[in-house]
């Protein structure tokens, strides 16, 4: 007979309300999102030993859902006190925080958990990781007039560097959707975004009206909608990241655990 | 090894308590821990599995059998006749109900999935585990883990402290 225990810890008895502490962080506590994961480490030594560690850092960002990304500004009055950072999981719960950013322009990039913002105040670009909450001022400029815009994040391979692909501006096409849509919702805001993201085998269509942010599939029928003052989309995905990425406490102004996070 | 009808060869599984479950080697190799052991030909005539006892493996049992791709010539009726949209929500469906067990039995499952290596099983049965741990209080956390706060009060305050955020 062939014993498939042979050599291999199974499970203990069964009946218990427990779990084994190997099951319990490999099994249950890999799955959390960040926050609720940090949250967790206070229920006991053993589970915050074994989260604090790069192996099981690496193992939780591979198991975090890529999600499309929105933000919503919080308003004190008609001034903007903060801005939220949200993942468009149907919850809209945020993941982050950011302390007066009223001159917040655009979430710009994204690629490994890290979150690069631009600000209108000297056309000044940020990077963050709202999962580690670590956050610096880039030293960029995208110009008065936009002349120039952010393409992208990526991992430069070779050096191990994180890149930021820069473009020239162009004007952004009108889409026909708007004609539509305006009928029921209001008018287009010539500011407003409509925003198209590859999502769970589909595509994922925002549309930001006045007050309302609109879900739309690809015949244009509409599938969601959310009335939140100052919510809008971004056209990025987040998949958060508990790994300490080495280069934050090179920048300066870097900061961790502070303002402007909230 | 044992045959059946229509030449399908199975796998004799026993339990600790000493039950013995007849299953189509294709549903036994649901596990990946099995898959291996019988590729390795590890498995001449009976497998034990040790602490999954015969309640908690019968239902291992049941849920393979349900999962195993009914493509090629064990199930071709069934996919030629069914779309396969209607075969995943006929499963979630199934899903659904399988789960309807106490938390015991819950954490027997996720330890027998978890040491057979079925992720669609370890994904079900840990998904509301994942979801209670998520959304309850710390004191709740441990209460339904039946685990205890081995910290000081003063180590507890500094590593809420640490991550003060995750509270609010």
């Amino acid at each position: 007979m062939a014993d498939a225990a042979r050599g291999a810890t199974g499970p203990p008895p069964h009946g218990s309300l427990s779990l084994p502490d190997e099951i319990t962080i490999w099994e249950i506590l890999v799955h959390l999102p960040p926050k609720s994961l940090l949250r967790c480490r206070a229920v006991c030594r053993a589970w915050c030993g074994a989260t604090s560690t790069r192996r099981f850092f690496l193992a939780h960002h591979a198991l975090q859902p890529t999600l499309p990304l929105l933000y919503d500004y919080n308003f004190v009055g008609d001034e903007v006190e903060s801005l939220d950072i949200i993942p468009f999981d149907h919850a809209l719960q945020p993941v982050a925080r950011l302390q007066q950013a009223s001159d917040f322009h655009h979430l710009e990039a994204c690629c490994d958990g890290l979150l690069v913002l631009s600000f209108r105040n000297n056309w000044r670009f940020a990077i963050c990781n709202p999962a580690t909450r670590q956050y610096a001022p880039l030293p960029l400029a995208y110009g008065r007039n936009g002349e120039y815009s952010l393409l992208g994040i990526y991992p430069h391979s070779p050096t191990g560097d994180y890149r930021l692909l820069m473009y020239r501006y162009s004007p952004l096409m009108h889409d026909e959707l708007v004609a539509e849509l305006t009928v029921r919702f209001g008018r287009f805001d010539e500011s407003s975004w409509v925003v198209a993201v590859p999502w769970d085998g589909d595509v994922l269509l925002l549309v930001n009206f006045g007050d309302w942010l609109l879900q739309v599939d690809i015949e244009g029928k509409l599938v969601a909608t959310f009335h939140r003052r100052g919510l809008g989309p971004a056209n990025l995905r987040l998949k958060q990241t508990l790994v300490q990425h080495t280069f934050f406490p090179t920048l300066e102004g870097y900061v961790a655990n502070s303002p402007p996070f909230i | 090894m044992a045959t059946r009808e229509a030449g399908k060869k199975m796998i004799m599984l026993k339990s600790p308590d000493g039950m013995e479950f007849e299953v189509e080697e294709a549903v036994a190799m649901e596990s990946q821990t099995i898959r291996k052991m019988i590729e390795d030909d590890c498995a001449d005539t009976a497998i034990l599995i040790p602490n999954i006892n015969s309640k908690i493996l019968s239902r291992v049992i049941e849920y393979c059998n349900k999962h195993v791709p009914t493509t090629g010539a064990t199930g071709a009726a069934a996919s030629d006749t069914v779309a396969p949209a209607a075969l995943a929500e006929d499963l979630k469906i199934w899903d659904a109900e399988f789960i309807k067990v106490n938390r015991a039995t819950r954490f027997d499952l996720i330890q027998a999935a978890s040491y057979l290596n079925i992720k669609g099983l370890l994904d079900l049965t840990s998904q509301t585990t994942i979801d209670t741990i998520s959304d309850n209080s710390l004191e709740e956390i441990r209460s339904f883990l039946s685990t205890k706060n081995d910290y000081l009060p003063e180590e507890e305050q500094t590593i809420r402290r640490e991550n003060q955020w995750a509270f609010q």
